[in-house]
C-alpha cells in the first residue's frame, strides 16, 4: 500500500518546504495477539503500583487494583460488580497469568472516564473528564466527572493564580461559563486542564482544595506581587523565552514553532502537538481547503526546523509549511476528512484529529433522516410579496434528497411529506429513535436588514468538529453547483448562544442546510426552479460520500 | 504566603443596591401587573434610572435604544439614548422601538405586556409576532431583544407569550424555555 505523497507548498516560498512522509507504518497483525506489561496512571493517583497488562487496546488488572483506586467490588459468576462514583460498572473477568483480572477500559468507559494509550509505550492513561467551569463574577466552580485534586498555585509571567488539574481533560461536553476577558482555559498537557485567572485576582482558601468532583472558590483581590508559590508537586510548565526571529516592527518578535510531534494515534483520535516559542499573539485557527486537507493558521509565526515532523502517522500522509504574509501555514494532507480541534496551550499548540465514525464507510445502509423546515401554520421566511413560502421550498428540496438518498441504497426517514407542523424538538427526536446516521436539516434563509445578502450557509451545532466536518463537506458540494454565493459553514452558536434545538437535540452528525435568501430576488428565482432543488440534493448526496469516503 | 481575610468590605453597597433593585422591581412588577395608572408616583418612574450600574452614563427616566443594521452578513447593534415618555413603561418602550426598527415582525407586531419574575422577562406579544424567520433575521431579532434587555440589571433571561401560550421558536433556536440576554458570545 503505498501512501499518496502529495506537496501543499507554495512556490514563492520554498524555503519553508518541509518533509513528506514517504512510508507508512505496516500495522504489525502479529502484536495484536501480544500481551505485553503495562503500567496506569490515575487521575490524581498518577502511577498505580500494581501488575497491568496490554491485550491489544485493552488494559487487564487484578482484583486488587480495584481496591487501590478506591472501588468497592462484588464478584458474582465470571463477571465483576464494581461501586464507584460517580457510576458503576459491570465487566467480566479473564483468567491471566497473574490472576483473575478485569477490562479496566472497559469498565472505565461505563463510568464515563477518558482513557487513551501514550503513543510509545504501553502507558494506559486515565483521565476524569472536566463537566463544568464556571466563572462568574468573583465566584469560580469546577466540576470533574471522576474525583480528582487540584493544585492551586501562582505562576509568572505574567504574574497571575492559576488551577491545574492533574489526570482531566477537557472534552466536547465541558460546560464552560467564564465571564470577563482575562480567564484562559486550556489542556496544557495531554492529562492536565488549566484555568488561569486574570493577573490581580487570586483564588480564596483553601488554596490545597483536597479530593472531590466539585470545586469552589471565590477570587479575591491579590495585591502580592509576591514570589511564586511553587505547586506541590510536578512544577508547572515552564515558559520558554520567546525566540526572536527577524521582527517585524509592527507585529513584534515572530513566534517560533516546532518540531511536530505525535502524541497519541488511535483508532478514533490522532493528536499532534506542534511545539511553540511563545503564546502566539492571536489564536491558531484552522481552515479545509479540501475536506482531507488541514490548513493550521500560526499568526506572525516562523516554524525553526525544516524538518520538524519526524514522526510517521496512517492518518497524516502529508505535511508542509508555507508562509501567508506574517503567518505560517501548516499544512497537513490526511488519509481521509476528519474532524479537527485545536488546543492552545502556553508552549504548545495541541491539534486533535477526529475519525469520524463512518462505519463500512458506504452511504447504502446508512439510515438518514431528512427534515423539511416549517410546514402548517409555520410557514417560515417569506418573500417580500408574500409569494413564496420556505415551508414550500424545503419540502420540494428535501423530496428531492430523499429520493436521491433512497437511489444510493440509503434508508431516508422524512420528517414530514407533507405540509403540517411539526415541533423543533420531536424533529430531532424522530432521528434519535431510528438510531440515524445522518441528520439534514433543509432551510431557507432571509435578511430584511439588507436585501442584497446571497447565498448559502451550511451551519453544524457549536464546536462540533464532525459537525463542521460534515457541514464543509456538504456546503462545498452545494456551492459547486448551486449558481448561488457559498457565504460559509456557520456555528449555530453564532445565531444565538444555545445553537438550533434539532442541531442540540440530534445525537448523530447534523447539519442544517440554508440555501439562498428568500428575500433577495436572485436567490428566490434561482431556489425556486426545479434544476436548483434536484442539484443542491445531488450535492447533499456528494458531500456525504465525500465524508463517508464512499467512491473515492 | 496566603491573604487569608476574605475581602467582604465591598459587599456592603452591592447588597444595598440589590435591595433597591428587588424593591424597585416589586414596584414596577405590580405597576405592570395592575394595569399602571395614568398618574405614576414620581418614585415609580424613576425607578429603572436607580436600577442602572454606575458605569452606565444613561440620566434618570432614559433608556438605550437599539437599532439594528447589516453590512454583508455582520449585524450592528446602533445604540442611542432616549427619554421613556411619560408613562410609558421602559422596558416596552425598548422593546417596541428596537421591533420596529428590525423590519423583520409585522408592522402591527409588538410586545404589549410585561413583568419580571425571577429575573425573567416575560412579554406578552400580539399574535402576528408569533411566527419564523430565515435565521439571519431570526439572528437579529434575538440579539436586538437580548441587547435592549441587557441593559436592565434585573433581567436575566427573557420569555415571549401569546396569549397565555409560550413562544415556542421565531426559526431554529428553542424559546419554549427563557433564554439569556446575556448570552456568551461564540468564539469566531
Ligand atoms: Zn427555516
Amino acid at each position: 500500500m503505498e501512501p499518496k505523497c502529495v506537496h501543499y507548498t507554495d512556490q514563492r516560498m520554498k524555503r519553508f518546504l518541509l518533509l513528506l512522509i514517504p512510508w507508512m507504518v505496516m500495522a504489525s497483525t502479529a502484536s495484536a495477539a501480544q500481551i505485553r506489561s503495562a503500567e496506569v496512571v490515575f487521575t490524581h493517583f498518577g502511577a498505580i503500583s500494581e501488575r497491568a497488562i496490554r491485550v491489544a487496546d485493552e488494559c487487564y488488572v487484578p482484583l486488587t487494583f480495584l481496591a487501590k483506586v478506591g472501588w468497592k467490588y462484588t464478584v458474582k459468576n465470571s463477571s465483576v460488580a464494581i461501586e464507584a462514583e460517580p457510576r458503576g460498572a459491570r465487566v467480566p473477568i479473564r483468567e491471566f497469568e497473574l490472576g483473575p483480572a478485569i477490562p479496566l477500559r472497559m469498565a472505565l468507559e461505563q463510568m464515563g472516564a477518558e482513557t487513551f494509550w501514550e503513543p510509545d509505550n504501553d502507558k494506559l492513561q486515565v483521565c476524569s473528564p472536566v463537566t463544568k467551569i464556571e466563572v462568574s463574577g468573583n465566584k469560580v466552580q469546577i466540576e470533574t466527572h471522576l474525583t480528582t485534586r487540584p493544585r492551586v498555585f501562582r505562576l509568572t509571567g505574567p504574574n497571575r493564580f492559576v488551577v491545574d488539574i492533574p489526570g482531566a481533560r477537557l472534552t466536547r461536553d465541558t460546560v464552560q461559563q467564564i465571564e470577563g476577558n482575562g480567564v484562559r482555559v486550556s489542556q496544557i498537557e495531554l492529562n492536565t486542564v488549566r484555568v488561569a485567572f486574570e493577573p490581580g485576582y487570586r483564588p480564596s482558601l483553601p488554596v490545597i482544595p483536597g479530593l472531590g468532583t466539585s470545586f469552589k472558590w471565590e477570587l479575591d483581590p491579590d495585591e502580592d506581587p509576591g514570589t511564586p508559590d511553587e505547586p506541590p508537586a510536578p512544577p508547572p510548565v515552564k515558559v520558554e523565552p520567546v525566540v526572536k526571529v527577524a521582527p517585524d516592527p509592527n507585529l513584534g518578535p515572530k513566534t517560533v514553532a516546532g518540531p511536530l510531534t505525535l502524541d497519541l494515534e488511535s483508532s478514533n483520535r490522532v493528536m499532534v502537538s506542534l511545539k511553540l516559542s511563545g503564546i502566539l499573539g492571536k489564536p491558531a485557527q484552522f481552515r479545509r481547503p479540501e475536506p482531507d486537507v488541514l490548513e493550521i493558521v500560526l499568526w506572525n509565526t516562523q516554524v525553526s526546523v525544516p524538518d520538524s515532523a519526524s514522526f510517521n502517522s496512517a492518518s497524516i500522509t502529508d505535511i508542509s509549511v508555507r508562509d501567508e504574509g506574517p503567518n505560517a501555514i501548516l499544512a497537513l494532507k490526511l488519509a481521509r476528512p476528519m474532524g479537527v480541534e485545536l488546543s492552545p496551550g502556553l508552549t504548545n499548540l495541541g491539534i486533535v484529529l477526529m475519525k469520524p465514525n463512518v462505519g463500512d464507510g458506504k452511504l447504502a445502509g446508512k439510515v438518514v433522516v431528512v427534515d423539511a423546515g416549517h410546514g402548517g401554520h409555520d410557514s417560515g421566511a417569506k418573500s417580500p410579496l408574500n409569494d413564496a413560502f420556505e415551508k414550500n421550498l424545503t419540502l420540494k428540496i428535501a423530496k428531492q434528497l430523499s429520493e436521491r438518498l433512497a437511489n444510493e441504497g440509503a434508508t431516508v426517514i422524512m420528517t414530514r411529506k407533507t405540509d403540517v407542523f411539526i415541533e423543533l424538538k420531536e424533529r430531532a427526536e424522530i432521528a434519535n429513535r431510528n438510531q440515524a446516521n445522518f441528520f439534514i436539516s433543509c432551510h431557507i434563509n432571509s435578511n430584511k436588514l439588507s436585501n442584497s445578502t446571497s447565498g448559502g450557509i451550511t451551519f453544524y451545532h457549536k464546536d462540533d468538529p464532525i459537525g463542521q466536518l460534515l457541514a464543509d463537506c456538504i456546503q462545498r458540494e452545494i456551492g459547486k453547483v448551486s449558481g448561488l454565493k457559498s457565504i460559509g459553514t456557520w456555528s449555530d452558536g453564532r445565531i444565538y448562544e444555545s445553537g438550533f434545538s434539532v442541531l442540540r437535540n440530534s445525537k448523530m452528525p447534523a447539519v442544517l442546510v440554508e440555501f439562498g435568501f428568500i428575500n433577495h430576488n436572485v436567490d428566490r428565482k434561482r431556489m425556486m426552479t426545479d434544476d436548483f432543488q434536484r442539484d443542491v440534493a445531488s450535492a447533499i448526496v456528494k458531500g456525504l460520500k465525500v465524508y463517508l469516503g464512499d467512491g473515492n | 504566603m496566603a491573604t487569608k481575610k476574605k475581602q467582604k468590605t465591598s459587599k456592603g453597597p452591592m447588597i444595598g443596591l440589590l435591595a433597591i433593585g428587588a424593591i424597585g422591581l416589586a414596584v414596577l412588577a405590580a405597576y405592570v401587573k395592575f394595569g399602571g395608572a395614568d398618574k405614576i408616583p414620581t418614585e415609580v418612574k424613576r425607578v429603572p434610572a436607580i436600577q442602572q450600574p454606575a458605569s452606565n452614563k444613561t440620566k434618570p427616566d432614559q433608556v438605550t435604544l437599539i437599532t439594528p443594521t447589516r453590512e454583508g452578513t455582520d449585524l450592528n447593534l446602533g445604540k442611542h439614548q432616549s427619554d421613556v415618555p411619560a408613562g410609558e413603561n421602559p422596558m416596552l418602550f425598548a422593546l417596541n422601538h428596537f421591533l420596529r426598527e428590525s423590519k423583520i415582525v409585522p408592522d402591527d407586531a409588538r410586545a404589549v405586556g410585561m413583568q419580571v419574575k425571577d429575573h425573567v422577562a416575560l412579554v406578552d406579544v400580539s399574535p402576528s409576532f408569533n411566527q419564523s424567520y430565515g435565521s439571519m433575521d431570526e439572528e437579529t431579532l434575538l440579539k436586538g431583544i437580548c441587547a435592549t434587555l441587557a441593559q436592565f440589571p434585573e433581567v436575566e433571561k427573557v420569555q415571549f407569550f401569546v396569549e397565555g401560550k409560550v413562544v415556542g421558536s421565531l426559526g431554529n433556536v428553542d424559546l419554549s424555555e427563557p433564554i439569556s440576554v446575556r448570552p456568551k458570545p461564540e468564539n469566531p
